[in-house]
Order: C-alpha cells, then structure tokens, then sequence
C-alpha cells in the first residue's frame, strides 16, 4: 500500500499534471500566435480555427497604436540600467556588511533587512508626490525640463536595494576568506581589490540578483502606471493595458493579440536562447 | 588594516544613502500622510489623526481586500509550495525533465497582462473552458462572476508562479548527491519517502528564502486583478477580486478627489500585515540546519 | 547612481546660489493636449486633424498626445499642482472634482467668443441642454464635442419600430422573445457602472433630476415609494432570467459583441455604442434605440464628453481659442459622420441610426445629467451604491433588501465621512 501510493500512483498522477501544464503552456502560446493573424471577428466567433487569411497588418497596426518602439525602448533601457545600478549600489555595500567586524555593520544588516518587509503599498503616495514636486521643482528652477522616467528609473532602484543587499551579503559571507589576501599583498586600492578580486569569485551571486532584477523590472506595472504613464514615457506591460483598453473599445482583436505577440514572443525567444543559463544563474546565489 | 575595513563607508554609503532618502524616508512620509485628509501638491493638508484608520476598518471594500491579499499570501502560498513539492517529488528522475523545468517557468517571462487578455476569452460565459466542459458534459461556470473571480485569480497566480519555486527548489535539490538516494533506494525508500526525508530536509534553508519572497510579492499583486477583470477599460475591477494593492491604485487615481490619506493609510496596515506573515513564516520554516554527513 | 546623486546636489546647490525661476517666455506660442482617446480610436484622428489644421492656421506649435484610458490615472494629480497640458478630456460626471480642485476656471470668454468662419458665438451653436451638461456652478467648465445618453438598443431589420411604451410592453417583449428560444438581454455585467443603468434608468427617468443623487446625501430618501418601485422592477428582470445565462461574469465586451452578432436582442448603452461594436456588427445590422419606458416624467439623460482647460496650464488664452476654433461645423460633423457618436452642434444631424436620440435629447422637457451626478461622493458610489445594484440585478438580494441595505449603509457611511 505504501509503495503503491508513494512510488507509483503519487508520482505517475504529478507526472501525468506535469505534462498537461507544459502542454497547456504551449497550447496557450501557439493559441495567441494565431489568434494575433486572423481578423477581429475571426477571433471572436471562431477562436479555435485557423485563419482564412493571414492577416499580418495587424501587427503594424498594433503597434503603431500602442507605440510600441519606445515602449520598447523604454523598457530595455529601464531594464538593463535599473538593474545594473542596482548591483553596482548593492554589491559593495553587501560584501564590507558580510566582511566587517564592526558592531555597526550587524545594525546596518537589520536595518536593510526592514526594507523587506516595507511593502510597495506603504511608499506608493510618497512616490506620487514625489513625482510631481520633483517635476516642477526641476523644471521651475533647475534644468528647465524634466524627464519622469528618471523618476521611475530612481524608485526601480532605491525600491531594489534592501532586497539585493540581503540575498548577496549571505552570498558574500559564505565566500572563503583567503580570496582577499591576494589583493592584500598586492597593494591594490580598495575598489580594485573589489572589482578584480571579489567580483570574479561572487560572480553567481551577482548574477543572481542581476536576473532577478531583470524579470521584476521587466515586469513592473504598477509603479510605471503611476510615475510615467505617457505614451512615449511608458514602458511595455503599460503600453500593452493601454494597447488591450484601445483594442477593446475599437474591437480590433486581431491588433490586440498582435500586440501580445510583440511583447511575449520576444521574450521567449530570449529564454529559449539563454535557457538554462538564467535559471541556473538565477538560482545559483539562492540555493548555496 | 582589511581591506574592507578600509572601505567600509565608501562602499556602504550609497547604498545606505539611496535607501535612506529614497525609500525610508518617503515611508515615513507616508505614514504621516496616513494621519490626514489630503488630495496631493496644490491642495490643504489637514490633520485627522486615526479618522483614516477608523474609516477604513468600517469600510466594507477595505476589509474585503484586506482579506483577499491575506487569502492570496496563505492560499497562495500553501497551493504553489504544495504543487513545487510534488513537482520535487518525480522532476529528479522523470524523462524530459529539463524540458518540463523549463516550460513550467514559462509564465514568469510573460507578462501578466498579457495573460489577462487571453483569460477573458478562455473563461468567459461562452469562452473556450466551458465549451471544453459542456462537450465532456460538466456544467459551464461563471468563472469570472463575482462568486467565483477570485478563485480563478488565485488559480492563475498559482499557474504563473509555481515555476519559478520550481526552478528554485530543483537548483537547490540538484546539488544533493545522487549517492544518497541510491542508498535509499536500496532500503526500499519510496519516491514520495526519498522526497520526504533526503531532498525536502537538505532544501529546506532555500525554501525558508523562498517563501519570504513569496510572501512580500504576494502583498503587492495587482496586475493580475486588473488582467482578470476591467484591464483597459474605466471600470473598477470588482470588489470580490480586489486587493490592497487595486484599492490603493483605485483611490489615488481617483474619478474624484484623491484621498491620498485613506490610500497611505491602506499602505500602513499592509506593513502590518507584511510584517506579522513575515514573522509567521520565519517561525514556521525556522530549524537547524541539516547537513550532509 | 552616485554620479546622479552628485548631479542632484549639484542642482540643489546651484538653485541656492541663483534662485531664478525659469520662466522664459518661449518665442513660440504652443499649446499641449492629453487626451484619453486611444490613438487608434476615430476620434483621436478626428481632434488631431483639428489641431494640424489649428496649427497651421495660428501658427501654434501643438503637442498632442493620445494616451488611452488607462495612462491619464495622475493627469487630475498633476493638474492641480501646477502642470501637466494645456488642454484635457473631460466628461459631465467630472465637473465638481475639477472645479474643487481649481483645475478649470471660468470660461465666460469662450462662450462669448465667435467661432471662426461663422459669425455666430459658442453660445448660441451650443443647444441649451448640452451646456447645462457642461456647466458646473461657475458656469460652463469645459467645450463638450459629443452629446451622449443612454437607451435600450435593438435591431431594426429583425425588431422593426420596436418601441415598447410602458413597462408592461416592455415585458412582455422579453417574454416573447424568450419564448421563442432567443436571450432578451445581454449585459456586459463585469461592469457595475454598465449595471447600474437599469436601476437608475428606471428610478431618475421617472422621477426627473435628483432623484438618484439625493438617496446619497439622507438615507431617509431611501424611504420614498418610488425608490422601492424602480427596484422591484429591476427584480422583475434579475428573477425573469432575461439576460444571458452568467451575465455577471461576462467579460466587457463580450456581451456587447454578441449583442452585434445578433445573438442577444437588446443591449442598455450608451449612445458610443454602435461606434464600438461597428466591426462586429452581423451583415445586415440595423442599430436602433428606444426609451426605457419609465413613465412618470419621461426626463431624458443628457450627458457631454469635451475638452476642459487646465486653468493652471501655461497656455490658458491659446487653449481657449483653440477651443472656438474647433467647434467649426465641419469639424463638428466628423464626430457625428466619422466616430459615428451625436456631435454637440444642435444643427449637425445625428448619424441615422441616432436621429431619435438627438432628437429626444434636445426638445426633452425633462433631463438629467450623466447617473444624475450620484458619483460625486465616490466612496459612497463605488463601494457601497455599485456593489449593492450588482447584487440587486444578479438577482442575490431583492428589492426590499436592496432599500434596506442602501439605506443603513448610507446612514453609515454618512455617519462615518
């Protein structure tokens, strides 16, 4: 009895749901390639059907509408700096909290773990305000103009920091100590040592919390609704409510799934390319 | 003197800096602005010490999101960990089980909106799910009805993130040596009993980590409410569906005034309850470490 | 981010040595529009036509932005403390939030002002009911474009003149229709403020201006017959099953679509209506509308979407004259022949289809504005008024409850502010 259930009928029946997950994973994929080339009533009366005709214009309308290419833009940009800052702020401040002796340090560790457990929620007015003082006090008296994105960019990152701190000074402690010495000898300033001595070693770490990053940033709805919801401002999960609300309103589904195809494809062309490399980059730091 | 020590503020600073001014800081603001009746810059700011508070626990939405985000986090949290564990249980050996890790992360790399707009065509009254059961013969569901929408939000944020535990825990269950399992094959372990007493005590520190995170993300869902219900359109979503993290959005970007009291208020009582799951779920996974001998 | 620290500092720093405002009178004048039409929307191409043609007439460098329903959530925000464009869309149901928030002044100059090419003034093209749904207690707030209202839509080629004139006729229109296999109704019904229309169709098209928005302001009003007698018949339909079968979960627009597919026969919306469904209308289609035969008053909805002008805004003065400059008849009628809605000009005819809307809309003795303007306080509209109709016409509460509930929560919530 024990064997049948834990050797055979447990394990056939959560492989048997393993398979209809992955088979509904690409069914749901495939279904919204199709769906993106046939026209609006196409995919309203007949959503299991192949089109009659392939309708590819619905992709220049789509993205023409939701003017995707700086929703692109943005968001690789916002991407790609948000989280490279984040490491580049992160990852010192982690590694002398993971190393020094000082009883500040131990305070300092307990006072960026509380940042975890501070939800967006609670920020959420501050950074509306924020956005607007900011806006018109740069462009009252300072630069004359002001970009929101900026504004985005800056809470991305601040928001980021308590996390990336926390995953990589664990990272950093678990590091053997002798890997400093060899800088130590060699007389090197201290950003040095720390680029060509400790960032090698905390490479998986590092990378970690860089794809993390990445997806979450990637991602991100409701702070880019809030602080820079202007087409050209936007980044692409906003483009695409915006996308999906014009589409609704003006029934062409067809441009609606087009514009989903432009913003998931992309992506799962990127995680078929690096595949493995970014869960294992990802999961690397965690699990060690 | 260490080269670390040597460092220790310069490298510490901006880090602390940014933290500070950008996300301490502005916290404590909001906690401030929770006290009064205020509707943003250009307006009067006026003190209502608790009032906020007092209003929100009266108000029926409130206490109905509050609990959903709550029901998220628990729910959520038990259904995803249970299916990663079952996951765990036959992912080791099962044919095509990279392939199988990878599809299953899948959703993580798509947006949720995304999603959301295929959902309304999948589950709606005449939608594909119920065509799939009235030709099985089961009677069609009002998925997205008010009794039922919230159940259908937990599902897809199940289906959505289960994948990413998944990776996570099978990268932790991947560096156990496969030595120990065959001893344990040869006393005639079961696969569910291998699971049990070699892979799930030998991850269970990253599983401590993971279900931090899952908690504090959990707290902030609010892109698949809106996918599953009004995304794109001026409706609010429902209020069965909704979470804090809706309401708040709802009521500072407001069809009138702005509340923004009201809406920091919500964000201080989500702290509270951030902070006593936190608590909670470091209690639960909290033991001594096992090591391999 | 150190360096963007430093460069933050810098600013600061610098700001504190000079402490000029800048302010430079650019040399150009400009004008900034933001507008919550989607771009791929008619009306988007419409205004953008309008303002080319401004632009190049004036001489005004234009910034015209199409941002959709969703992306404007701060524009209100960001107003009010002093920026965001010159020009805004804006909707009856608005008014009092902008006007309490100074967003939009007075704007007696525009309504005095003579549109080019005409010789007449705003005022006098503007029927009078489409002003006083565009006016707030100061006087006209913004310069409406469309005239929108509410009816029952059917299709004239299967239902020709269907014009039930009681409530009975109504009903046994329903049952006929069910009788013969067909679904009566359809209801997007994920959509409370789609919901809400039976109930406050029936309640203030009987009753005249006031009725809905008083049952927010004293819970004794709940009390009144008429209140009970407009629920009970919203009853009558949540318990006759005219709808089709799980309306509550429908997802917009699904129900609208299949109402165009022909597949339900009547559908209560406003009069954007056909201009949304247009590509998924069946072969052969013909959108037509009645009243709901409420009785009583018969008082009609009159409601105005158009453009305010952001008082604080930079460029208030060429704002204004944009706005005389658009409502030039041949502009005017592109939102009647091309975005297929009633344009605001009394003397530009309604797309057909529309004709007996425009023309209740503007010799109704009786009107009332956009939901007779309930959602001013709206925290007692969207949490408590909302949630409460959609009970009442999922048919989980009856008409007793209903009063009831809605009038111990308003008396709670009044109590509470």
């Amino acid at each position: 009895m024990r064997r049948l259930i834990g050797d055979i009928l447990l394990p056939r029946a959560t492989a048997i749901a393993l398979w209809a997950w992955v088979a509904f994973n690409l069914a749901l994929v495939g279904w919204v390639g199709i769906q993106s080339l046939k026209d609006s009533g196409e995919v309203w009366l007949d959503p299991f059907g192949l089109p009659k005709t392939l309708r590819w214009d619905n992709f220049s309308s789509a993205w023409q509408a939701a003017e995707f290419s700086a929703a692109a833009m943005n968001s690789v940009v916002l991407t790609l700096f948000g989280s490279a800052m984040i490491v580049a702020v992160s990852a010192p401040a982690a590694y002398v909290l993971a190393r020094s002796s000082r009883r500040v340090a131990g305070h300092a560790i307990n006072y960026f773990a509380i940042g975890l457990s501070i939800p967006i929620q609670t920020i959420l007015v501050p950074i509306v305000v924020i956005k607007l003082s900011v806006y018109s006090f740069m462009e009252d008296w300072v630069t004359g103009w002001w970009d929101n994105r900026i504004t985005l960019l800056v809470f991305q990152v601040a928001l980021s920091v308590p996390f990336a701190v926390f995953v990589l000074t664990g990272y950093m402690r678990s590091l053997p100590h002798e890997i400093e010495e060899a800088a130590e000898i060699d007389g090197a300033g201290p950003l040095r040592a720390f680029i060509q001595v400790i960032v090698p070693v905390a490479r998986p770490g590092l990378t970690t919390v860089l794809v993390l990053n990445v997806m979450g940033l990637w991602n991100e709805t409701l702070l880019a609704l809030l602080i820079a919801p202007l087409p050209e401002e936007r980044n692409l999960p906003a483009a695409l409510l915006g996308l999906y609300s014009s589409m609704q309103y003006s029934s062409d589904w067809g441009g609606m799934f087009a514009g989903i195809v432009i913003l998931v494809y992309p992506m799962i062309v990127l995680y078929i390319w690096l595949g493995r490399r970014i869960v294992d980059g990802m999961t690397a730091g965690i699990s060690r | 003197m260490k080269t670390y020590e040597r460092a220790f503020w310069p490298f510490l600073l901006p880090a602390l800096l940014v933290y500070t001014l950008l996300f301490v800081a502005p916290s404590l603001f909001g906690i401030w602005v929770g006290f009064t009746k205020w509707s943003g810059p250009g307006s009067e700011m006026t003190w209502r010490g608790l009032d906020n508070y007092v209003a929100l626990l009266h108000n029926e939405v409130f206490t109905t999101a509050f609990t959903n985000t709550f029901v998220m986090a628990t729910v959520g949290g038990i259904l995803i960990f249970g299916s990663t564990f079952l996951a765990m249980v036959v992912l080791r050996q099962l044919k095509g089980r990279a392939f199988i890790r990878a599809v299953v992360f899948l959703p993580m790399v798509i947006s949720i909106i995304a999603i959301g707009a295929a959902v309304g065509f999948l589950l709606n009254p005449e939608g594909a799910v119920n065509t799939v059961l009235e030709w099985i013969g089961l009677d069609p569901q009002p998925w997205l009805g008010p009794d039922m929408v919230f159940r259908c939000i937990v599902g897809g944020l199940v289906w959505s993130s289960t994948g990413f535990y998944v990776a996570l825990m099978m990268s932790a269950a991947d560096a156990i040596p496969t030595h120990v399992y065959e001893d344990a094959q040869l006393i005639g372990a079961t696969k569910w009993e291998q699971f049990r007493h070699i892979t799930l005590p030998l991850t269970w520190d990253v599983f401590a980590v993971a279900a931090v995170l899952w908690v504090v993300g959990s707290l902030k869902i609010f892109d698949i409410v809106l996918a599953f219900t009004t995304a794109g359109t001026a409706a609010a979503p429902p209020i069965p569906a909704r979470t804090i993290a809706v309401q708040q959005y709802i009521v500072v970007k407001g069809a009138g005034l702005p509340d923004l009291g009201s809406a920091a208020a919500m964000g201080v009582m989500t702290l509270l309850v951030t902070a006593v799951l936190i608590v909670l779920t470091r209690r639960i996974t909290r033991r001594d470490r096992v090591e391999l001998s | 981010m150190r360096k963007l620290t430093a460069v933050l500092l810098i600013g600061a720093l610098g700001l504190a040595a000079c402490g000029k405002k800048n302010s430079g009178e650019p040399a150009q004048q400009s004008l900034s529009y933001r507008s919550s039409w989607g771009a791929a929307e008619p009306q988007s191409k419409i205004i953008k036509t309008i303002f080319d043609d401004f632009a190049k007439e004036t001489g005004t460098k234009v910034d015209v932005k199409f941002v959709g329903r969703t992306g404007n959530e701060n524009l209100n925000a960001e107003m009010a403390s002093g920026q965001g464009p010159d020009l805004f869309d804006t909707t009856t149901g608005d008014i009092d939030t902008l006007t309490a928030q100074q967003i939009v002044g007075p704007m007696d100059d525009v309504e005095n002002a003579r549109v080019p090419g005409e010789g007449k003034t705003v005022k006098e093209v503007l029927p009078e009911p489409v002003r006083r749904a565009s006016s707030g207690k100061n006087g006209l707030a913004f310069l409406p474009h469309t005239i929108i209202s509410t009816a029952v839509w059917y299709n004239a080629a299967k239902h020709p003149g269907l014009n039930p004139q009681t409530w009975e006729e109504f009903i046994a229109f329903l049952d006929e229709s069910k009788k013969a296999g067909r679904t009566p109704i359809g209801q997007d019904g994920t959509i409370a403020f789609y919901n809400v229309y039976w109930f406050y169709s029936l309640l203030v098209g009987a009753n005249g201006a006031g009725s809905l928005a008083e049952l927010a302001k004293d819970p004794a009003n709940w009390d009144k017959p008429q209140v009970l007698d407009a629920a009970k018949k919203v009853e009558q339909l949540a318990k006759g099953g005219y709808f089709q079968r799980d309306f509550m979960a429908t997802k917009f627009p699904a129900a609208q679509n299949a109402w165009a597919q022909d597949k339900y026969d009547l559908n209560l919306n406003g009069t954007w209506l056909a201009s949304e469904v247009q590509p998924q209308l069946a072969p052969g289609f013909k959108v037509a509308s009645f009243q709901i035969p409420t009785g009583g008053k018969k008082s009609i909805e009159v409601g105005t979407l158009g453009w305010g002008v952001n008082a604080k805004g930079k460029n208030v003065a060429t704002a204004k004259k944009f706005l005389a400059f658009a409502l030039q008849k041949k502009y005017m009628e592109q939102f009647s022949t091309v975005a297929l809605n009633i344009s605001s000009r009394g003397d530009v005819p309604a797309p057909p289809h529309m004709a007996d809307v425009q023309k209740a809309v503007l010799e109704a003795k009786e009107t009332h504005l956009s939901y007779d303007y309930a959602g001013a306080d709206k925290t007692w509209w969207g949490d408590m008024f909302l949630p409460l109709s959609d009970k009442l016409l999922s048919g989980k509460i009856d008409a007793a409850t209903f009063v009831r509930e809605g009038k111990k929560r308003t008396a709670e919530h009044l109590a509470t502010g």
